[in-house]
């Protein structure tokens, strides 16, 4: 009992400030789906359908869920080969570092690159001019989704190599041993070791993976502003531009809906994660 | 442990390196003017204060761009005539952050008693759902009358619902070209018109394209910056209700090369990502006036101008295009400011004498001289460009209007000895050009038409943003028009299903 | 041969960084002259059909400290940004090492019996976007008053829940007899707490700090929506508006924005790198 007490008053502090600020306001914010913008009577699903059936945000949609297909997998398989490659060198060598790097510097500070690189005055047209081609437009094609890849990949490939080398190091080494010594072949060695094991990581490195690509919001905004071309309208973007109309009913009834879709998918993980663990 | 202290160091200057940079350094307006904003207690956009009920004697003022200086040394006449009265002053220095938010604010109801706005914004929200019906006060107002005050400007707003603002000062939308051998065609042609378009506007251009010196072809430069089109015509090519847009139109696109191709090629104008670079764009003002060598006025693009040393003034002046279709009539104006009154005051009476101030004798000017949008401006230039911007309390009108046609007639009187080809001729004397000048302006006002702005989205920062980077890459050359409207069409039907 | 590739590969990833601090050390003349899109006297030799691109270097022809010069003395409004960023770090630092240990030595000790739903909640809340969670955020701004000042971004980010999965993760291999040793001998709650306990989770609240201090760094989200005033931005987000017109002074005034992450990095990256490992885990 006395425990129990002293345990919770520990948990206080923290446990306010989510009130506060996450669990009552995201109550609130139910309430809010359901009412009107001008008059704030009870309106129903009013909210729910006009936002399902604007154009906005099934393009916006769309746009999340093709960049999140894209990238999340090639953020999973190019660390793992990278970490492959190095884990025996250990975590504090110096190509982590430079990989690491990335990840610490600010968007706002390297955003420029890109601008030298792709704009329509710049580098790389320059190449394809004075070789007698066509300048690509960059910015405003369907290329910009690449870009915007290529953004996300140079910055986050650090972290999940981090994650990868790590959990390449809980592989006891005795199962490799054990290998070398009845001879197996090195494909055979990847493919019953070293996949199965790395299974719960790559399992995490997919979590992290799906969060960060909700980040990429930062270089587009400082690279495009609110209204970027079609083809990299995302969600975030959406949510943003519905922020500064301060159409606070619009936004209750999107954040809730969609928060529930991703608070039902990390229960799922979270419990099959729970399982995976306990296999291993 | 050498390498903690020596980044604890490092640290630490990085950390002070600001703080003394913003205190050492004596020029730094940015600093000042933010620690005059902490100072006048946290003047925040949306730290405002409303009118308490019990108080009585307080009101509230929201507003824009220096209106605390106005309101510190103007309102004299009523801190004198109420020194019980507490007058708080919730405006923002920063104009586009208050027309940003303005929306937002209404909805919240976040607003002071009386509120200015500036005259390039819509009104679609200066309703009786906020605002008080001003029209009682002023029927039952002696001095507010047509012997004071242009009465069709200054309540020029009123729809069916009622009157919900006040203007003042009053933004010219046309403009005037006065030549003995063009004018007199094109009277014939558009006097039976009733509404000049953009479009017409174009169409003149380029029929008496090569008989247009450069400084009268900068006239129409002033109106058909690919933006300014661009803005004009959008409000036609945008279905609110169906949520859809239709840049990709065949005799839009084709009035856009058109006008790239010719008036911009012709004044040999560049655009860069900070705006448009030119050698026209240093010799001229904001304005749009030329000078020449002498720093003299040359060719006035409004309704002042040097021209109208002619006394029968009315003649020889051809209507002036609307900029927007939507407004009605031969001449349109847009306030240049307006004053509206908030409908949860607690002292409308109190409120309603404040008003009256702002648009009495020299209130007015002063009021119009603080607001103005470029910051170096002085009260001459405004005064010498009058109706472009003028005040519409009848005396004020006077004061300015003397000014004015002093300056005008001593520069008529020095082009008139140089006299190239008789188009400047003098005669008459100087009273005999003020009072014609003064009746026909009269006259003149009397049939302005307000000139309603369209949804503010429109011309406001999110549609205006979205279309000015796409615009940018079209006239500097790196995308096709097709491309451009194709990719302003997509993105303002995004904009439009937000 | 596969060090030569990894070495490229470093190089690539590393390019825009070397970009920034190598021409940072130009003069602002040339990075105008370089990076505008206008024919200049100065670069119309090098233009391509009439229309100038973009010179890319990373070794500036004449190397010199003006830039750095001019952003520090000039009365520029970056160090305002600057200071802008370091008031909305330094809080959000300092109130999440002081709320989560708390928080995880609770959940770690505590026999609740609801502790694992509270938990899942918690993680719940961590793994959200940070668009959807702004909007709670934004209702207990408007309802508290302090919407469109650095509270609102303070606040909610002093008690987000990532802190207290962290530690949690390292407590988790704790020796709890410790704590029971401890305790028999007759000490208070909090005794145990500073003194037991908190010493050994230094290395991860080294690790939050710095994991934090990035995040808060690199801030842009928040600020877009919650600050509408532009004497109030922080750098991250102003650092962009100035790209118009200025290539010489976003060299450098984006180096100095990057010396503070990088200082953190240099200082604590194998803490660093121990966090996210720790994050990662074997269990969840």
């Amino acid at each position: 009992m006395k425990e129990k007490i002293t345990y919770k008053k520990f948990l206080l502090p923290s446990l306010l400030g989510i009130l506060i600020f996450y669990l009552l306001p995201y109550l609130a914010s139910f309430y809010y789906a359901f009412t009107s913008a001008k008059t704030g009577a009870f309106v129903g699903l009013d909210n729910y359908t006009r936002i399902l059936g604007s154009a906005s945000f099934s393009i916006a949609s769309h746009n999340t869920l093709l960049f999140m297909l894209i990238c999340v997998p090639l953020n999973i398989i190019i660390p793992f080969m990278l970490a492959y490659a190095i884990h025996k060198e250990g975590k504090k060598s110096f190509i982590v570092l430079a990989f690491m790097l990335p990840l610490v510097i600010p968007s706002g500070a390297t955003v420029y690159f890109w601008r030298v690189l792709f704009g329509n005055y710049g580098f790389i047209n320059k190449i394809l001019i004075s070789n007698g081609l066509e300048t690509v437009n960059f910015f405003q094609s369907q290329a910009t989704l690449y870009i915007v890849t290529l953004v996300f990949l140079m910055k986050n490939i650090g972290f999940n190599m981090v994650l990868f080398i790590s959990g390449l190091g809980y592989i006891p080494k005795e199962y490799y041993e054990l290998a070398k010594v009845e001879g197996c072949s090195k494909w055979y060695i990847m493919r019953r070791i070293t996949f199965v094991y790395i299974v719960p990581t790559a399992f995490m490195t997919l979590l992290m993976s799906v969060i960060n690509s909700f980040k990429i919001f930062r270089e587009i905004y400082l690279l495009f502003g609110n209204y970027p071309y079609t083809s990299v309208y995302m969600l975030q973007h959406y949510v943003n531009n519905l922020f500064s109309q301060a159409a606070l009913q619009s936004l209750s009834a999107l954040s809730t809906m969609i928060s529930l879709i991703v608070a039902v998918v990390v229960i799922v993980l979270y419990i099959g994660q729970r399982k995976l663990a306990k296999d291993f | 442990m050498y390498k903690k202290i020596v980044s604890i160091f490092i640290v630490l200057l990085m950390l002070l390196m600001p703080l003394s940079a913003c205190l050492a350094s004596e020029n730094n307006k940015i600093y000042d003017s933010y620690m005059d904003d902490i100072s006048k207690q946290n003047k925040d956009l949306n730290n405002h204060i409303t009118a308490d009920k019990d108080g009585e004697n307080t009101l509230v003022i929201t507003g824009y761009d220096k209106l605390s200086k106005y309101i510190d040394t103007n309102a004299s006449k009523f801190i004198e005539s109420h020194p019980y009265v507490d007058i708080i002053n919730d405006s923002s220095e920063d104009i586009s952050n208050y027309t940003d938010n303005f929306s937002v604010r209404i909805m919240t109801e976040n607003l002071g008693d009386i509120v200015f706005l500036p005259g390039n914004i819509s009104y679609k929200n200066i309703n009786d759902a906020y605002f008080l019906d001003l029209s009682s006060f002023v029927e039952n107002d002696k001095d507010i009358n047509d012997e004071n005050y242009f009465m069709n400007i200054l309540t020029g707003g009123a729809n069916e619902d009622g009157l919900f603002f006040l203007t003042s000062g009053v933004g010219i939308m046309d403009y005037c070209l006065m030549r003995n051998d063009i004018s007199d065609d094109l009277t014939e042609k558009f006097e039976t018109k009733v509404d000049l378009t953009y479009d017409d506007l174009l169409d003149i251009y380029f029929e008496y394209n090569e008989k247009l010196d450069d400084d009268e072809k900068w006239v129409f430069l002033e109106f058909y910056d690919p933006f300014s089109y661009s803005r004009y015509k959008a409000d036609s090519l945008i279905d609110y209700e169906n949520k859809k847009a239709n840049f990709y139109d065949v005799d839009f696109m084709a009035n856009m090369e058109k006008v790239k191709k010719d008036l911009l090629t012709s004044f040999d104008i560049k655009y860069t990502a900070d705006g448009p670079v030119g050698s026209i764009y240093s010799s001229t003002d904001f304005l749009g006036d030329l000078t020449d060598e002498n720093g003299d006025y040359m060719f006035y693009s409004n309704l002042g101008g040097i021209k109208h040393y002619y006394l029968d003034l009315k003649e020889k002046c051809f209507s002036k295009p609307r900029l927007l279709q939507t407004a009605g009539g031969k001449y349109s104006y847009a306030p240049h400011g307006i004053i509206a009154i908030n409908k949860n005051t607690s002292n409308p009476e109190l409120a309603w004498e404040f008003v009256k101030c702002l648009i009495g004798e020299k209130e007015e000017l002063q009021y119009l001289r603080d607001s103005n949008m470029e910051s170096n401006m002085k009260l001459i230039k405004i005064l010498e460009n009058m109706l472009t911007f003028f005040p519409i309390n009848k005396k004020n009108f006077e004061l300015v209007a003397d000014i004015e046609l002093k300056n005008n007639w001593e520069i008529a009187l020095r082009y008139s000895s140089r006299n190239k080809d008789g188009r400047y001729d003098i005669t008459g004397t100087f009273e005999d050009y003020k009072k014609s000048y003064l009746d026909g302006i009269y006259e003149i006002i009397s049939e302005y038409n307000y000139c309603k702005l369209n949804d503010d989205e429109v011309f406001g920062v999110n549609s205006g943003s979205i279309v000015y980077h796409d615009m940018y890459l079209y006239v500097t050359d790196q995308q096709s028009i097709e491309q451009t409207m194709l990719n302003i069409q997509n993105k303002i039907e995004i904009w439009l299903n937000e | 041969m596969k060090k030569i590739i990894m070495t490229l590969i470093t190089i690539i990833v590393l390019l825009p960084i070397i970009f920034m601090i190598s021409n940072s050390f130009m003069s602002a003349k040339e990075a105008d002259n370089r990076y505008t899109e206008l024919v200049t006297p100065y670069n119309s030799y090098s233009s391509v059909d009439g229309e100038h691109y973009a010179e890319l270097t990373f070794i500036p022809t004449y190397v010199t400290l003006d830039g750095y010069k001019k952003v520090l003395t000039d009365d520029q409004a970056y160090l305002r940004m600057f200071w802008n960023s370091v008031l909305i770090t330094i809080p959000i630092m300092i109130g999440q090492l002081l709320i989560s240990p708390m928080a995880a030595y609770a959940f770690e000790m505590s026999t609740w019996k609801y502790k694992e739903i509270l938990y899942l909640i918690y993680i719940i809340v961590m793994l959200m976007p940070m668009q959807l969670l702004m909007v709670p955020h934004y209702i207990t701004a408007d309802f508290l008053g302090y919407n469109h000042t650095w509270w609102a971004i303070i606040l909610p980010a002093i008690f987000a829940p990532f802190g207290t999965f962290l530690l949690r993760q390292q407590l988790s291999g704790f020796d709890k007899t410790l704590v029971e040793a401890a305790r028999v001998e007759g000490a208070s709650e909090w005794r145990v707490f500073f003194k037991v306990v908190l010493p050994n989770m230094k290395a991860t609240m080294a690790a939050l700090a710095a994991l934090t201090f990035v995040d808060c760094w690199n801030i842009v989200d928040q600020a877009v929506v919650f600050i509408v005033d532009v004497f109030k931005e922080p750098l991250s987000v102003y650092l962009s508006k100035i790209v118009q017109g200025n290539p010489g002074l976003v060299f450098s005034s984006a180096c100095i924005f990057m010396v503070p992450a990088i200082l953190v990095f240099l200082l604590s990256h194998e803490y660093m790198i121990h966090g996210i490992s720790l994050s990662s885990g074997r269990d969840v």
